[in-house]
């Protein structure tokens, strides 16, 4: 009897099911190649560098302002200097601006207000009556240190003299102390007048170093850092990077926030009922001992921080967690019987006994219940101490604890974990 | 050569990447090509699958049997294969959108004349609309429902049941049409 013919689709079928090709050679270096092109760095690298970038360009942009701040203060002096220059070209009477004018809101400046001396003030006034004033020039202004009298800060002044020097150190002046004077001729050595003003005020700053620092403090309310956090959860070591930035809200409070890249070890052995207990066979079982799970995860914090002393200071807040990866095992413990062979020493005779073996056995779970889910995640709480290192540099060292909540608390790990962090404030 | 591929499983070797390419390269490919006529785009497919397997296959689960492993490691490689395609698919919106309409021929039964051989079918197949030739792919040979099939291409299952009725008999009809005209 002759064979039906077989229906064309199924043909088709069945001739596609095991089909292959052949492989053509150098696919796999093409491949390589390209893999090599494409990602020259591993994802973990890229994150990481992400996250140097954001500290460098904050750090950048700090580097920036402080100086223009610094050049803005040159470019007023090197004006004041020319002008300078062109009042003791021109002839008397020209219009003279004298300004040394230090960072806004630094300690110099509020203590110091402006005097403008009127223009009816000619070199023909009887001055020896008010030796504060500066006869030769129509309208000068200058910066004197207030509540004290304008007077102290100019020196006496005759008719055709003219004034080369307006000191504006911030230290108390004696009335009628002669700042300097130089008679004759209406030379002006500018230089001599910025130099001189620009090192007594730096004298000035490095005498009251508190001063500076709170200068400092007064000139912004944000603060950056980056930080690097080792700790431990359970026996397993985690380690955490990233940026931080802390804005102040009053003397003793400041809220604080950030971004870290977290690798988190955790896992749970001590599970009372046993949750996976299959029977292999007849005379054995399968029963789950542990999960372990390396997690990566972006950490955003937001915490209040309160400013117990001067150096000391405590925060609390919460976690926003965003898992990135997620790599499970599960330990299993097997108990098998298996028969054994014995012999009596003392007799010699053989025989069969059963015994029962146990092993442990770690197997690579695929299923990522955390992977590319967002938790409020932890609670955070710490307490931390400043030092304050140099220039705008300060060092923090924090011990922390982060108590999962949430959704992240029912899970089958056990994340809490606790260190120690470093931060470099600037 | 399966041993060594769970081996280097276990140890996270990345140096079984290239065992497994050159092995599965042209099974991958098979698969591919039935998806897409342009040889590069299949290539494409296949390398971006390659990738996503060795991403995750350290994770892929097996009792250690080198036989149980050989079926289910290429079941998921062609698993990966063929959802690597259909991304793609997706990703060119006009492949899906656009449905060419034909005049459809009825054929109920057509029975195989002469062996067949993959090239001519290959032919056929790519004179079918896309989305046609893609349900019938994922039906006729990749096994999937017509519940999973709407699923992935988001298309009404009453939608999927069509497409491979017509591409059925389309395929027949440009079958018949081939023996005729040899």
């Amino acid at each position: 009897m002759k064979e039906p013919k077989k229906e064309f689709i199924q043909g088709i079928a069945d001739l596609f099911e095991d089909y292959e090709e052949a492989y053509v050679p150098g696919e796999w270096e093409a491949f390589s190649r390209q893999q090599k092109t494409k990602y020259p760095f591993s994802p973990m690298w890229i994150k990481i560098a992400a996250v140097l970038l954001v500290g460098g360009a904050v750090a950048l942009y700090q580097l920036y302002n402080y100086r223009t701040v610094g050049k803005k203060n040159e470019v007023v002096t090197t004006v004041d200097k020319k002008k300078i220059n062109s009042a003791a070209a021109k002839e008397k009477g020209a219009q003279v601006i004298v300004r040394n004018i230090p960072e806004q809101g630094s300690e110099v400046q509020k203590n110091l207000s402006v005097v403008k001396i009127q223009p009816e003030l000619t070199p023909n006034s009887p001055l020896t009556d008010f030796p504060e004033l500066i006869p030769p020039i129509s309208a000068v202004t200058l910066l004197v240190p207030e509540n004290k009298n304008a007077g102290n800060s100019i020196s006496l002044v005759k008719p055709d003299q003219y004034i080369v020097k307006a000191n504006v150190l911030p230290v108390p002046f004696q009335r009628n102390e002669k700042v300097n004077t130089v008679m004759g001729k209406p030379e002006i050595n500018s230089d001599s007048v910025i130099k001189s003003k620009t090192m007594d005020f730096l004298v000035a700053e490095s005498r009251n170093p508190v001063k500076h620092q709170q200068k400092k403090n007064a000139g912004s309310k944000w603060d950056f850092g980056v930080a690097l956090a080792p700790s431990m959860s359970r026996s397993n070591m985690n380690i955490a990077g990233g940026v931080t930035t802390a804005y102040r809200l009053s003397e003793k409070f400041s809220l604080s926030s950030g971004l870290s890249l977290m690798q988190l070890e955790s896992g749970n052995n001590a599970i009372a009922a046993p949750m996976v207990k299959a029977s292999v066979s007849s005379l054995s079982e399968k029963q789950l001992l542990a999960i372990d799970a390396n997690i990566r995860a972006i950490d955003i914090p937001v915490g209040i921080v309160y400013q117990i002393s001067k150096k000391i200071y405590t925060s609390a807040g919460v976690s926003y967690f965003n898992v990135v990866s997620e790599k499970r095992s599960n330990t299993y413990g097997l108990t098998a019987q298996a028969s054994e062979s014995f012999s009596n020493p003392v007799t010699g005779y053989v025989s069969d006994r059963t015994v029962l073996n146990s092993v442990a056995i770690a197997e690579p779970v695929a299923e990522t219940p955390l992977k590319g889910n967002s938790y409020l995640g932890f609670f955070n709480f710490s307490i931390g101490r400043k030092q304050h290192l140099f220039n705008k540099y300060d060092i923090l060292i924090e011990p922390f604890i982060k108590v999962p909540i949430g959704k992240l608390s029912t899970q089958e790990l056990n994340l809490m974990n606790s260190g120690l962090k470093f931060q470099i404030n600037f | 050569m399966f041993r060594e591929i769970i081996a280097g499983l276990h140890a996270r070797d990345e140096r079984i990447h290239e065992r497994i390419y050159v092995h599965y390269w042209g099974y991958l490919m098979g698969i591919s090509t039935r998806y897409f006529k342009d040889r590069g785009i299949a290539k494409e497919v296949v390398n971006d699958s390659f990738i996503k397997a060795f991403k995750t296959m350290y994770d892929f689960k097996h009792d250690n049997n080198v036989t149980d492993f050989q079926k289910t490691f290429k079941a998921w490689l062609a698993k990966i294969t063929v959802r690597t395609a259909l991304d793609k698919i997706r990703s060119s919106k006009t492949l899906l959108n656009y449905v060419e309409e034909y005049e459809e021929v009825k054929s109920a039964h057509v029975g195989i004349e002469d062996n067949l051989f993959v090239q001519d079918i290959m032919k056929l197949l790519y004179e079918l609309p896309d989305l046609h030739r893609t349900v019938f792919n994922l039906y006729e040979i990749e096994g999937y429902s017509h519940d999973e099939i709407a699923g992935m291409l988001t298309i009404p299952v009453s939608s999927s049941r069509t497409y491979l009725t017509r591409a059925k008999h389309k395929l027949r009809d440009l079958y018949k049409k081939s023996i005729e005209l040899n």
